[in-house]
């Protein structure tokens, strides 16, 4: 709470308006006093000299009437006397006298130790300014001679009289000052109470207290200036109260919006784990999806040959029943023998061919079908496991003109995940058959190529094919989720994303994808020959 | 009971001339897989359908097939599997032979090997297909039981059709013999009929009035025998033998010969001669019996 009469600290003195009024009305004071004594002095002056003037003439006048009768030479010794008579009389003012013949000797004289040649030459205003006028007067004097009267007058009378005039002065100023002085404090004391009444009404105001008002006192400027003060605060007031209200509502509003985004937030939060479950679920029935297209794709090849191998066997079941009856009714003949022997080796021949087919189909999606449904760690070669889920994946090959070649070294054995590493061979392969290649495309490749590096810890393996590349807005986007650009027309968008998933996870490699438009697209993965030991709760199983 | 060591004496050999004339069913195998058609073609290995051996044609492709089909319109049957370039390269196919070359005779067994791809109530609905077999089913008796039905049926339709374009052929030639008011072009204009519709090869054509065989004259004839257009029978004696098997014809009204025809009215008489021994290898009895009894008509309008 600072005093609102005093002045704050960041206030100079010598910056207070009191003070500088103080100053202000010293300096015009000063002003005035000063211009009123030079007039007072110059008019001093031009009535010393004509004063003096005057005396002069008249002090002449009286003692050429005076001394004139004593201008004999008798008359001479006695003028000393009366001279001195003069003198001694204050009255006239004189302080010496002298008369002197024409050649300037002492004819009578009183006084004359005061006189002063040099001054004498002065103007008179000078000499009137040091108290004596000093005259020369030519005064006719026996035998008609002229001498010179020579007597200085004192103006110490006069003198003291303009001492008197500017001591008086000095204290008319005096007062004055103390007047205004004592006015200005006394007014400033009063104005300043009134002032501290506006200051502490705007503080309790600048405080919050809308409802405070300046009292309105008298009728002058600080009255209008609590007028306006009060208008001032009256519209404060209702800007505040505005203010307040509008405010009210927005944290009102604000609230609410809060209370909104809670909400929503809660919803949303909700929707993504029922979206990343939902995820989880299609990453999981794409996988049993790839299971289920794997079964149909065998299912079909395996259809061929068993029904090939049927077609042959009810066939040469049927020749047996013929050859039997020739037999039985004695008509065979050595050629219909040879015809019966011919048929049935063919029949062998074909039908063990395709036996032997449907057998490797089965042998092959045995393993591939273990593999894929439990997460199982083993050792394996990987060109015969590669082999392997190239031969479950001959239906998807089979209606395209993609030649696949692998480049793995025959020895080459991991001790992995053959299951993950083959359904990431699966969807790398199908994802190529089913984007890299058009109709037009030419010795359409896909090639696997693998290798160990130097310490035998890693092996590169790359898939890489020499179809129309994938354009590089997408390149970014293939690993993600659901990126496809073949919505609608079969893709789902989680191909992709499952091998990333595998390979950075189970597999515990990494991948990475190049790509160059119309050259091809290249996926190189470095898998450790070593997977990382699975632990047993995230060890999953897919059935 | 037979010793168990007795050698078996086989029977003496014969000769075995085939006596088959006909054509062979033609039946095309489309299948993408070589061992399919291997198996196949040792089920159908020297067996008769109807009578008739098996010509058995392969492609591997639908594309293939198409070229085939294109060439062969006569393919009876077409044993077809469904996924082959493309998952229903089969189905289009058939679309192809139905819509596109237009053969509605030839008949369509589909083999599978994916029964889920294609229900078959499905196909059999919307594709006019004669049979639906899974691979896994094609026992030899299924498959040759399907083929024979096949084949039967193949020959039916063509049959039919052949039958409407004769009868066609005929109500068109009727048409055009009500302008005819001579003898010569009526004649002339029949042989052309009988080449056209039933490929039957008149060789000349003899006019003649009732009671009056002398008057016999030749009114048409094929090319070789062009010199004798005009001229009347009894003029030809160099050939004997051709007038008197004409006599005889003519008497006894062709009742005993199959290489002539004779058209007749009360006033006139018209005999054909052909070169062909058995009219009933060429002719379909039905529509044969419209044509003749309907020019039998035209000759007794023209004459």
């Amino acid at each position: 709470m600072t005093n609102p009469s005093r002045l704050p600290s960041w206030l100079r003195w010598w910056q207070s308006l009191r003070l500088r009024l103080l100053f202000t009305l010293l300096t015009v004071m000063f002003g005035f006093y000063i211009w009123i004594e030079h007039n007072v002095a110059s008019v001093l002056t031009d009535v010393a000299l004509e004063h003096s003037k005057s005396s002069i003439h008249l002090t002449s006048e009286t003692l050429n009437l005076a001394i004139t009768p004593h201008t004999t030479l008798t008359g001479l010794r006695g003028l000393d006397d009366y001279f001195n008579e003069l003198l001694k009389y204050d009255g006239g003012g004189l302080v010496y006298l002298g008369l002197y013949d024409e050649h300037g000797v002492v004819l009578a004289g009183a006084g004359l130790e005061f006189y002063n040649t040099e001054a004498s030459h002065l103007p008179l205003s000078t000499q009137i300014q040091r108290g004596v006028v000093h005259v020369r007067q030519p005064i006719l004097i026996l035998n008609d001679q002229v001498g010179e009267l020579r007597y200085g007058l004192s103006l110490l009378a006069f003198d003291q009289n303009i001492k008197r005039i500017h001591q008086n002065n000095l204290w008319v100023l005096f007062l004055a000052v103390l007047l205004v002085v004592a006015a200005l404090l006394l007014s400033f004391t009063w104005v300043n109470q009134r002032f501290s009444r506006l200051m502490k009404a705007s503080q309790a105001l600048a405080k919050g207290d809308y409802q405070v008002r300046a009292p309105v006192e008298h009728q002058d400027e600080l009255s209008l200036l609590a007028q306006s003060f009060n208008t001032m605060a009256d519209a404060v007031a209702t800007r505040i109260h505005a203010l307040e209200s509008s405010q009210a509502k927005v944290e009102q509003l604000n609230a609410e919006l809060e209370a909104r985004v809670a909400e929503r937030t809660q919803a949303l939060t909700s929707a993504l784990r029922t979206l990343e479950d939902t995820q989880q679920h299609l990453i999981q029935s794409e996988k049993l999806a790839s299971l289920g297209a794997l079964v149909a794709g065998i299912s079909h090849e395996l259809n061929t040959p068993v029904g090939n191998a049927l077609t042959v066997v009810t066939t040469l079941a049927d020749k047996h029943r013929t050859f039997l009856e020739i037999v039985n009714a004695g008509q065979l003949r050595k050629s219909d023998l040879e015809a019966y022997v011919a048929s049935v080796q063919e029949a062998e021949r074909l039908a063990s061919r395709n036996l032997r087919k449907a057998s490797d189909l089965i042998h092959s999606f045995k393993q591939v079908a273990i593999d894929q449904t439990s997460y199982q760690c083993r050792e394996f070669k990987l060109l015969a496991m590669v082999e392997e889920v190239l031969m479950t994946i001959k239906p998807m090959m089979r209606h395209s003109n993609v030649t696949i070649i692998t480049d793995i070294p025959a020895r080459l054995s991991l001790r992995s995940f053959p299951g993950p590493l083959g359904q990431i061979i699966t969807n790398m392969v199908a994802n190529a058959l089913s984007h890299a290649f058009d109709e037009q495309s030419r010795l359409a490749q896909i090639r696997i190529i693998a290798a160990l590096n130097d310490d035998r810890d890693w092996v590169h393996l790359t898939i890489e094919d020499n179809g129309k590349g994938i354009a590089p807005e997408h390149l970014k986007k293939v690993f993600d989720p659901f990126f496809t650009t073949r919505l609608g027309q079969g893709g789902s968008g989680l191909g992709l994303h499952i091998v990333h998933n595998l390979v950075t996870g189970i597999m515990g490699g990494k991948i990475i994808v190049e790509s160059q438009l119309q050259k091809g697209t290249r996926f190189i993965m470095k898998l450790p020959v070593n997977a990382p030991q699975l632990n047993h709760q995230s060890g999953q199983t897919l059935l | 009971m037979t010793d168990q060591n007795e050698l078996i004496s086989f029977a003496a050999e014969e000769i075995r001339v085939p006596e088959q004339t006909q054509a062979p069913w033609r039946v095309l195998v489309v299948d993408d897989d070589g061992e399919v058609h291997q198996a196949t073609r040792y089920a159908l290995e020297g067996r008769l359908l109807l009578g008739r051996s098996i010509n058995l044609i392969h492609a591997y492709s639908a594309a293939e097939a198409e070229e085939l089909l294109r060439q062969m319109p006569d393919i009876a049957v077409v044993l077809l599997d469904v996924v082959m370039e493309s998952d229903d390269s089969g189905l289009c196919l058939i679309d192809l032979i139905r819509d596109q070359l237009n053969y509605r005779c030839l008949r369509i067994i589909l083999r599978t090997g994916q029964p889920g791809t294609a229900p078959e109530s499905t196909l059999v609905a919307r594709y006019d297909i004669h049979d639906y077999m899974l691979k896994t089913d094609v026992s030899h008796e299924r498959l040759v039981t399907s083929l024979t039905t096949a084949v039967r049926t193949y020959q039916q339709l063509a049959n039919m059709a052949l039958m409407e374009r004769q009868l066609a052929s005929a109500v068109r030639a009727v048409d055009r013999c009500l302008d005819l008011h001579q003898p010569e072009t009526f004649a002339q204009f029949y042989c052309q009929q009988l080449k056209s519709i039933y490929q039957l090869s008149p060789l000349m054509a003899v006019f003649w009035l009732p009671g009056a065989v002398e008057s016999a004259r030749i009114v048409a004839a094929d090319e070789s025998h062009q010199a004798w257009l005009g001229q009347a029978l009894s003029s030809l004696s160099a050939e004997a033998d051709l007038i008197e098997y004409v006599q005889e014809a003519m008497q006894s009204g062709c009742v005993n010969h199959t290489d002539c025809l004779l058209l007749g009215s009360a006033q006139h008489r018209l005999l054909v001669l052909l070169s062909d021994d058995n009219i009933a290898d060429h002719v379909l009895a039905e529509s044969w019996q419209v044509f003749h009894s309907l020019m039998g008509v035209c000759f007794k309008h023209v004459c």
